[in-house]
């Protein structure tokens, strides 16, 4: 790395050739290890206050993913029936009355019965949890007993009329839409962000897309830069015939347009990766797989001509040629010498790359041909939401689904663009990346 | 101003705000430049040679650089007026940059521009400075500024871009661009830094020729003290963004005063004394950073003499003989050494 | 001039071997007649109609086969359309095309003066907003984007008009200019969209190369000629940061007939990109194949005109 530093500090002298800015060639009073390569990349890093802020926000979605499940334990995949929207519904009238006493004699009747009703289901549910078939039928008719239950409660509320005249609780006929199918809104009690179309936590599957689209985003890139890595470093040291064939089949595959490539790959993968993996139990490794083969396969081609051009800048130099010259093996200085220099750029390719992955695997699942149900990533959720969004009813309903994980989406990309653009600049502000 | 100078600066601070910090490139620099006489400033790079030329032409990098004090003064031959350059508004710093004050860079390969002719650029500075010339006469001239520059076939070379050139060449081509308008005086960057020795040579023989042509002060700007030796009349040698010894050029070799110019002459191999296989004793230890210099006088932490005066105070400037002065505890007066 | 026929020879085996991986790919995504062999009383009919369709051959044969006959013009026939394929791709051409040629030349044309602008006037307001718009179309997701543009000014804020036509209007009666405007109050939203999303990458390939030449030597001697500064901008440093740029704008002629599926499918565009995501669904190989080929060939030849464009610009790059 000491060979790499210099190299870094002569090129800076001579980018403002007449020297305008004094380069630090030695320190006085300071101590080695603050001014080695990585050294003085963290510490340039650390003042790019966008670089810092995508780093946090990285950390916090991470955390959501990977951490959150394991204290936000709503299942991702249970759905929510009538009576859970009922007590929703109880719950806001409850809060109604604890205001305006007087409600509760204006519902009178219905009210109790509701409670009654909302109560009996409950035994049911446990009975039937038990294994009672009988419980379980009755159950049935419980819900649409509660469904029309709901449904006259909520109107009987909206129809209330103060002693001015006023109407001050209709805003009850709205919440009907919830009942069918059952469903929440944001913000309800046990759901913050709502359900979803099929009434399944909406927090819980968002954190679920997060780790998915999070682990594509990530693995993928790394088989990507690995890759890459590895075909540029052997196009550019090896060179001749081998290079002039990897370099045309790189050029080759840059030129079929990748967004239609990936849409036609992707579910031929997923269908070799089914039949190789069946009766593994992958679980939800097994829906990530695909994705993550199909954006490593088209994602080294850059990194690989990157990586192949240090190499041929590198190889002409001198402590190359010196290591050749004594002898020094060429895996040795594959390894010793020449990877350590190109890793910068590749470093800073691979956080990139993460970024541009995670917005491919959200538009295939966006259109359908990437993360396929029951398992879930922020793209398929807004694949699900986009059919509503002609509806002006539905969206009402339905906009956590939209407007949740695309935020998500979006600043969690912004945050890898930011991280990779300040580490750029703090490896090479020159870098053409 | 001396009547017989052309370029004086006097005490010029510059620092520049970077993102790592901030750097005092030039730390009261002064030095006089004499009418048709040649300045060597001499230093390691990093030592602010190049921020007291650009000072002079007005080029600093902005806005990183400032210059927080200090004057630079020149006298305009055609006027007989005195100028304060660092006060003159851009306008008419725009007269004399190029025109009574030209400047040749360390690259000949990167300073001119990959896409017009070498005669398109020439043309260029001439027309600037000369606005009632026409093209043609323009065209001319560049030509006649090859020629004089001693470029062969300069009526066909004249069309050729600068990639069809030798470094060579274009360090000549950029003579003859700095020299077409007939300027007082040259800054030469390390014009001959980036250059093969033979075509070093050459080009050093080319600027003293030239200079008795046109009647021009040079400030030849380098860290090669035998390139000064040939073609300085005054040399002043500068350390960590100061000037540490000024001298003519015959007393600089023959009894250099500051420790850090002695060292530097130690590091030149002579074939008079001892020849090659002499051990060169050089300096000891590196420059250090420019964000982080060290207590009183800046060279202590190489200086073989350093006593405990010199780690806590810079020492003043002193004039040991005429013309030469120098800053440096082993030669100011005894009393004020041990004040 | 040789170095000339040598680059457009090497396009040919470029343009074989991508369009033969592309075939391969395609005739491994599914079988087009899976649905028929479901269906008892198809099923004897699937082998008569492979032979009618040409899939009765192993993919190779049938690559040279459709390669063939490519090139006669016969592009073959759509399952998923039932008629043949050349039909059914030119129709979506003039669509694709305009929002293609309207999103690039706006995105290029302001992504590159904004760059130049902001190169010039760093840490300025509009630099800036230039920086944000990098960030944000390196970063939004055109679906998210698109679905937001429908949200916003479609459905809560109706200034647009997208999907069908408007009722009561028929293209085959409407004169070109009733026929423009119609094309334009549909398509005029994704055109913004993808305007805005596109114009990032110009502002920063075109600030970073102006800021690039800006810290050249030439740039300096410029100076210390006594140029006044926009001549030095003008002339010697805008000249040269166009080099890359005018390269770069060759690049981008595939997105003139850009495949974009995903805005496409959002706003229901009968395109080239909606075209290709429904064959995709049908398994229809040819279609895919034709609307592959088109990409392809502009791929190929926009970087053969960067090339030669760069010959033209640059003084120190020669044919030869």
């Amino acid at each position: 790395m000491a060979d790499n530093d210099k190299e870094k500090n002569q090129s800076n002298i001579n980018a403002s050739s007449n020297g305008t800015i004094p380069p630090a060639t030695a320190d006085y009073e300071v101590s080695e290890e603050n001014y080695s390569f990585w050294g003085a990349v963290w510490r340039r890093f650390r003042r790019h206050k966008l670089a810092i802020f995508g780093l946090w926000v990285l950390v916090i979605v991470f955390l959501f993913s990977f951490v959150g499940p394991v204290i936000y334990t709503t299942d991702p995949s249970e759905n929510i029936f009538e009576e859970d929207v009922a007590n929703y519904y109880l719950s806001q009238i409850n809060k109604v009355i604890k205001k305006d006493p007087a409600i509760k004699e204006y519902l009178g009747q219905s009210l109790t019965q509701f409670e009654q009703d909302l109560k009996t289901a409950d035994q049911l549910k446990t009975k039937a949890a038990s294994g009672d078939y009988e419980a379980l039928s009755q159950l049935a008719f419980s819900r649409s007993d509660i469904s029309s239950l709901s449904m006259q409660i909520l109107s009987q509320m909206a129809s209330y009329t103060d002693s001015n005249g006023n109407q001050p609780y209709t805003y009850f006929l709205d919440m009907t839409r919830y009942l069918s199918p059952p469903g929440l809104p944001v913000g309800a009690p046990g759901h913050p962000l709502g359900t979803d179309d099929q009434g399944r936590d909406l927090l819980a599957r968002v954190m679920f897309g997060g780790k998915v689209s999070f682990t594509i985003g990530v693995v993928s890139a790394l088989i990507a830069v690995i890759l890459g890595s590895l075909i540029g470093l052997v196009a550019g040291y090896v060179g001749g015939v081998v290079d002039t064939l990897l370099m045309r089949f790189v050029d080759i595959m840059l030129s079929i347009p990748s967004m239609p490539l990936l849409l036609a790959l992707a579910p031929l993968i997923r269908r070799w990766t089914k039949t190789l993996t069946e009766g593994m139990g992958l679980g939800v490794f097994g829906a990530i797989l695909p994705m993550v083969l199909v954006l490593a396969i088209f994602g080294w081609m850059g990194l690989s001509r990157l990586v192949r051009g240090e190499v041929l800048s590198l190889r002409e130099q001198q402590f190359i040629e010196a290591a050749r010259a004594i002898g020094v093996p060429t895996s040795r200085i594959l390894s010793r010498h020449l990877f350590p220099n190109v890793i910068a750029p590749v470093v800073v390719a691979a956080s990139l790359a993460v970024a541009g992955n995670i917005i491919e695997e959200a538009s295939l699942s966006f259109l359908g041909f990437g993360i396929q149900p029951p398992a879930t990533s922020w793209g398929q959720i807004l694949n699900v939401a986009i059919n509503f969004i002609n509806s002006p009813e539905q969206i009402v309903r339905y906009w956590n689904m939209i407007f949740i994980p695309g935020a998500l989406l979006f600043l969690t990309v912004l945050s890898f663009n930011f991280a990779g653009d300040g580490l750029r600049d703090a490896v090479d502000p020159r870098m053409k990346l | 101003m001396d009547k017989s100078n052309i370029l004086e600066i006097k005490d010029l601070h510059v620092t520049f705000y970077t993102e790592d910090g901030v750097v005092r490139a030039l730390h009261g620099v002064s030095y006089d430049v004499p009418e048709n006489e040649t300045l060597g400033v001499v230093g390691e790079s990093g030592c602010g040679k190049s921020v007291t030329a650009l000072s002079v032409m007005r080029l600093l990098p902005r806005p990183q650089a400032r210059v927080e004090q200090g004057e630079i003064w020149f006298r305009d031959k055609d006027t007989g007026e005195e100028i304060n350059l660092l006060n003159l508004p851009e306008e008419h710093m725009r007269h004399i940059r190029g025109n009574k004050i030209s400047m040749i860079f360390q690259e000949p390969m990167t300073a001119l521009n990959p896409v017009y002719t070498v005669g398109d650029q020439i043309e260029e500075a001439v027309l600037i400075h000369n606005p009632k010339m026409s093209q043609k006469e323009a065209r001319e001239r560049a030509i006649e500024m090859l020629k004089t520059v001693g470029i062969p076939a300069p009526e066909k070379r004249v069309d050729d871009f600068p990639h069809q050139m030798s470094g060579g060449m274009r360090q000549r081509v950029m003579i003859a661009m700095a020299l077409s308008t007939n300027p007082e005086i040259l800054i030469a960057d390390e014009p001959t830094t980036a250059l093969d020795v033979t075509i070093q040579a050459q080009i050093l023989e080319l600027m003293n020729k030239l200079q008795e042509q046109f009647g021009m002060s040079i400030i030849l700007i380098t860290h090669n003290l035998g390139v000064v030796a040939q073609n300085a009349d005054k040399i002043a040698v500068m350390y960590l963004g100061r000037i540490v010894e000024k001298a003519p050029v015959r007393e600089i070799f023959h009894d250099p005063k500051h420790p850090y110019t002695e060292g530097l002459l130690a590091s030149v191999p002579r074939l008079d004394k001892g020849g090659l296989k002499e051990h060169l004793p050089g300096i000891s230890g590196s420059l250090p950073s420019p964000y982080n210099p060290p207590p009183g006088c800046k060279f202590h932490p190489r200086c073989p003499y350093a006593f405990d005066k010199c780690r806590v105070e810079e020492p003043p400037q002193v004039e040991i003989s005429p013309g030469h002065t120098v800053c440096c505890w082993l030669h100011t007066k005894e009393e004020t050494r041990h004040e | 001039m040789n170095y000339l026929i040598k680059r457009i020879l090497e396009l040919i085996p470029t343009f074989l071997i991508a369009t033969l991986i592309a075939f391969i790919l395609f005739s491994l995504v599914g079988d087009p007649f899976e649905g028929m062999r479901q269906d008892p009383r198809l099923a004897s009919q699937v082998e008569r109609l492979k032979r009618i369709y040409g899939y009765d051959k192993d993919p190779v044969t049938r690559y040279f086969l459709w390669l063939y006959n490519f090139f006669k013009g016969e592009w073959g026939y759509s399952i998923m359309a039932k008629r043949p394929v050349f039909n059914v791709v030119v129709e979506r051409i003039p669509v694709s095309l305009a929002m293609g040629v309207a999103n690039t030349v706006l995105s290029t044309l302001f992504g590159i003066l904004l760059g130049i602008y902001s190169a010039l006037h760093l840490y300025s307001t509009a630099d800036y907003a230039a920086t944000a718009l990098v960030f944000f179309g390196m970063s939004m997701p055109s679906f998210f984007f698109g679905v937001l543009g429908l949200f916003f000014f479609v459905i809560s804020w109706p200034l647009f008009n997208v999907g069908l036509m408007t009722p009561g209007f028929h293209p085959e009666m409407a004169n070109l200019l009733e026929k423009t405007i119609e094309y334009g109050r549909h398509l005029m939203l994704p055109i913004l969209l993808l305007t805005v999303l596109g114009m990032g990458g110009f502002v920063r390939y075109a600030r970073s190369s102006m800021l690039e030449v800006l810290n050249m030597d030439y740039i300096r001697t410029a100076r210390a000629k006594g140029l006044p500064e926009n001549v030095v901008v003008r002339k010697h440093a805008l000249r040269n940061a166009l080099i890359p740029i005018v390269t770069l704008l060759a690049l981008t002629l595939p997105g003139v007939l850009g495949s974009a599926p995903i805005t496409e499918t959002i706003f229901s565009i009968n395109g080239l990109g909606k075209l290709f995501i429904d064959a995709l669904g049908a398994n229809d190989q040819m279609t895919l194949m034709a609307n592959l080929v088109i990409s392809i060939v502009l791929v190929i030849f926009g970087n053969l005109l960067a090339d030669i464009l760069y010959t033209v610009v640059d003084p120190r790059v020669s044919l030869e």
